[in-house]
């Protein structure tokens, strides 16, 4: 039951990880916008975060789905997550008015993605519970 | 399989797929008064006999500091602005969007709504933002 449990969970979040990444590989340089809103780095350091951050979601997230991969997907994706949040957080506390730019052209302010990502990073440690820690530590 | 060829083949491929789309999709330039008929100097604002001050940043930035008699116009909040500007606005008089610095882009996004709402292209985007025009004050 809970290895079912794990691989559920693993594949709703590594779903919307491939979803919110194909939505920005199709729109590369609006993501690229996006990341300049931000302004925590321009020119070519925005250029490379937009074109490597989708394509990473995408396989962190297929990899999360396979149970051999899983751990991998699980630390890069929890990785990219605290990322995103301490770039929202930045954005949140310099009031700037901007969209996440999480999901493409679908429009998400910052509370609700910041939300959004807790619920994901507590969807994350429910599978490091469930489906990693025997592989961690596999004598236990 | 061990984490490091987890990592290894999880990075590998997603950097094969940057590579692709780097192939794939041109970098937007960034836009400068040169590249840019919409972009304004802050020493050619100072030329212009009459215009509008629009800031193109959160109401809570505008709150703080912002140009004298500028007028609020986010994109999160656009109506309230808008309607302040239309009624000093007249067709033909130029307006001057900013926001914070060289990275910042609303004043561009701005410019460019204004520019269709108001079916007028007399809406330019100040380079370099309130931090530059502060900058050529003080000179």
């Amino acid at each position: 039951m809970k290895t079912w449990i794990g691989h559920i969970f693993s594949a709703i979040i590594g779903v919307f990880f491939v979803w919110a990444g194909t939505l920005k590989v199709l729109e590369v340089p609006e993501f690229y916008q996006s990341v300049l809103h931000y302004q925590l780095i321009d020119g070519w350091a925005a250029w490379a975060v937009a074109l490597v951050i989708p394509n990473l979601e995408i396989v962190a997230g297929l990899a999360l789905i396979v149970p051999r991969l899983r751990f991998g997907g699980f630390s890069l994706l929890t990785l990219l997550l605290l990322i995103f949040q301490a770039g929202l957080l930045s954005a949140w506390f310099r009031e700037l008015n901007i969209d996440c730019g999480c999901l493409g052209e679908e429009s998400s302010s910052i509370p609700y993605a910041l939300t959004r990502n807790l619920f994901l990073l507590a969807g994350l440690v429910v599978i490091y519970f469930i489906s990693l820690t025997k592989k961690i530590h596999p004598h236990d | 399989m061990p984490w490091w060829k987890q990592f290894s083949l999880i990075l590998g491929v997603a950097l094969l797929g940057a590579a692709v789309g780097a192939a794939l999709n041109e970098r937007p330039q960034p836009q400068t008064a040169e590249s840019d008929p919409y972009a304004i100097t802050s020493e050619a604002v100072r030329l212009l006999p009459t215009f509008i001050w629009v800031d193109a940043r959160g109401a809570d930035t505008f709150a703080e500091e912002h140009l004298e008699s500028a007028i609020n116009i986010s994109l999160d909040n656009w109506d309230a602005g808008f309607f302040e500007l239309i009624e000093v606005w007249e067709p033909g008089m130029t307006i001057v969007t900013y926001c914070d610095g060289e990275t910042c882009s609303l004043s561009k996004e701005v410019a460019e709504r204004l520019r269709e709402e108001l079916g007028d292209d007399q809406v330019f985007w100040l380079e370099g933002g309130i931090s530059t025009w502060r900058g050529s004050d003080s000179k």
